[in-house]
């Protein structure tokens, strides 16, 4: 502490310092000058928070979307359900709006316009984020259960299993191992996309680097601070990826 | 009086010759590039066609006429607008930047040319003193000595921080905020622009407006700071300040 005062007051007085001294006058008051790490610990919380949130919301619509669009799409012709195909075309705006559109123009209007009197910006960013993230996943997994070959439903079904059950125990646990891989890529995005939720006043990392930065007019340490925790948190997250795809293929017999 | 013509003309010609040789260097020749934050009225908004407006980019026109400068605003987001000198993207920032001890670190600041105080603007009829502001959550621009009189007063838990000035005042008329906490000066064009809007001072110390130029270009500082002095001692700076306080 003592040893910070004297260095900063040489720096700022423009006297010559070391390397070492900039760095550690640097670093202090970026990380633990006034507990600052806190500010970004907070951050990580509500980063983590928004990202599981938005996780759980996002796989939630994007299974619903994609089952009901394939069960659509792979109707017998001459046998179209016309409420199959009213709910189809709805879910396909739905996707195509989301898509469409910029994520952080979702959320300002989101913040500043649908829930214009809400104060909670960390739940209506978490809400906008998985409702993006449900348009994107619901198209990732439309493609798993479609690049299932249509054979494999069609024995189950002369088997004697009706349409939910071929579904469960034929049809999914195909498909996810195709898709494992392109869910994290999603699932990578939507964690660092939590970063725009800054704009309309949410407090995740970001916030935490910008305030910093903003109090000690020096940019490179907050910031590339937080790019050093997002990396490790999207390291940390793969890593989970790969396990997970690996018990997975346990019993591919290759 | 031809030879008065004459000898104006010679006269005028050996100044110019003599400002274009007083060797300002920037970062392009010619051009007076400043980082600014344009959402902060009167002191730099836009107009409809884009282009930046206000008290500041007047002041700056009639300087770098002066010097022979052709004024370029750098428009982006106050938080970085104070480190782009720094950082080698602009010349200077120019964007109601207060004079603090702090930032004196990494910018070399002109001589101050307006003195404002911290104001707080609040939805009319709405509960507000300077007494039960702790209780209140208060917006903000980012980096700005109204975010940083906020925390330390109030504690970070109090402030929200947003991108931009207009993005705060759009949240304050949501009710997403109670109140925001910005010079006065500026405040002041916000409640005559918005209806229904009404705005107390904190009493907190005044704060100096200056220019800040990254550090070691003192000859285009002194520069400045020379143009400047004539402008506050004439009263052309006054008398801006009211035309776009009118």
């Amino acid at each position: 502490m003592e040893q910070f005062t004297a260095w900063k007051a040489l720096m700022s007085a423009g006297e010559p310092t070391t390397l070492w001294q900039q760095f550690y006058v640097l670093f202090y008051q970026a990380f633990i000058e006034n507990d600052r790490w806190r500010q970004y610990l907070n951050g990580v919380v509500t980063t983590l928070y928004v990202t599981v949130l938005a996780l759980v919301l996002g796989v939630i619509l994007g299974v619903i979307v994609a089952v009901i669009r394939t069960a659509h799409d792979q109707q017998r012709p001459g046998h179209r359900n016309p409420v199959l195909g009213f709910v189809n075309a709805l879910l396909k705006t739905y996707v195509t709006v989301i898509r469409g559109t910029p994520m952080m123009v979702q959320l300002m209007i989101m913040g500043l316009v649908i829930f214009a009197s809400s104060r909670d910006f960390v739940m209506v960013g978490a809400l906008t984020l998985g409702i993006n993230s449900g348009a994107y996943t619901a198209e990732i997994i439309r493609g798993g259960l479609m690049s299932v070959d249509q054979g494999q439903m069609e024995a189950g079904r002369s088997l004697g299993m009706n349409y939910t059950d071929t579904m469960r125990f034929v049809v999914v646990p195909q498909a996810i191992k195709a898709i494992l891989p392109a869910l994290g890529n999603e699932f990578i995005v939507l964690l660092k996309d939590t970063s725009l939720i800054s704009v309309i006043g949410g407090k995740e990392l970001l916030y935490a680097a910008r305030s910093v930065a903003a109090r000690n007019y020096e940019p490179m340490y907050p910031y590339v601070g937080a790019a050093i925790i997002y990396l490790l948190l999207v390291m940390l997250f793969t890593w989970l990826l790969g396990i997970f795809e690996r018990r997975l293929r346990a019993s591919d017999r290759r | 009086m031809k030879k008065i013509l004459a000898m104006v003309l010679a006269l005028a010609m050996l100044l110019s010759v003599a400002a274009a040789s007083a060797e300002l260097t920037t970062l392009e020749a010619g051009k007076f590039v400043y980082a600014t934050s344009p959402d902060f009225p009167p002191f730099e908004s836009t107009d409809d066609e884009g282009t930046v407006i206000g008290i500041e980019p007047d002041i700056l026109a009639i300087i770098c006429e002066n010097l022979g400068l052709t004024a370029e605003p750098y428009a982006i987001d106050f938080d970085s607008a104070l480190v782009a000198p720094g950082a080698g993207k602009a010349d200077a920032v120019v964007s109601g930047v207060t004079v603090k001890e702090e930032r004196k670190a990494t910018l070399e600041f002109t001589i101050p040319y307006v003195t404002i105080v911290q104001g707080v603007v609040f939805k009319s009829g709405a509960d507000i003193t300077m007494d039960n502001l702790g209780d209140k959550i208060i917006g903000v621009q980012s980096g700005t000595t109204g975010q940083i009189e906020a925390t330390d007063h109030f504690g970070e838990d109090h402030v929200s921080a947003y991108d931009k000035y207009s993005l705060a005042f759009q949240a304050l008329q949501n009710g997403q905020i109670d109140c925001i906490m910005v010079d006065d000066m500026v405040g002041a064009a916000y409640v005559k622009q918005i209806p229904g809007l009404e705005m107390i001072s904190t009493g907190y110390d005044p704060e100096n407006f200056a220019f800040g130029f990254a550090k070691g270009n003192t000859a285009l500082v002194d520069a400045f700071n020379a143009e400047l002095q004539k402008l506050i001692d004439d009263g052309t700076i006054e008398q801006i300040i009211l035309k776009w306080n009118e």
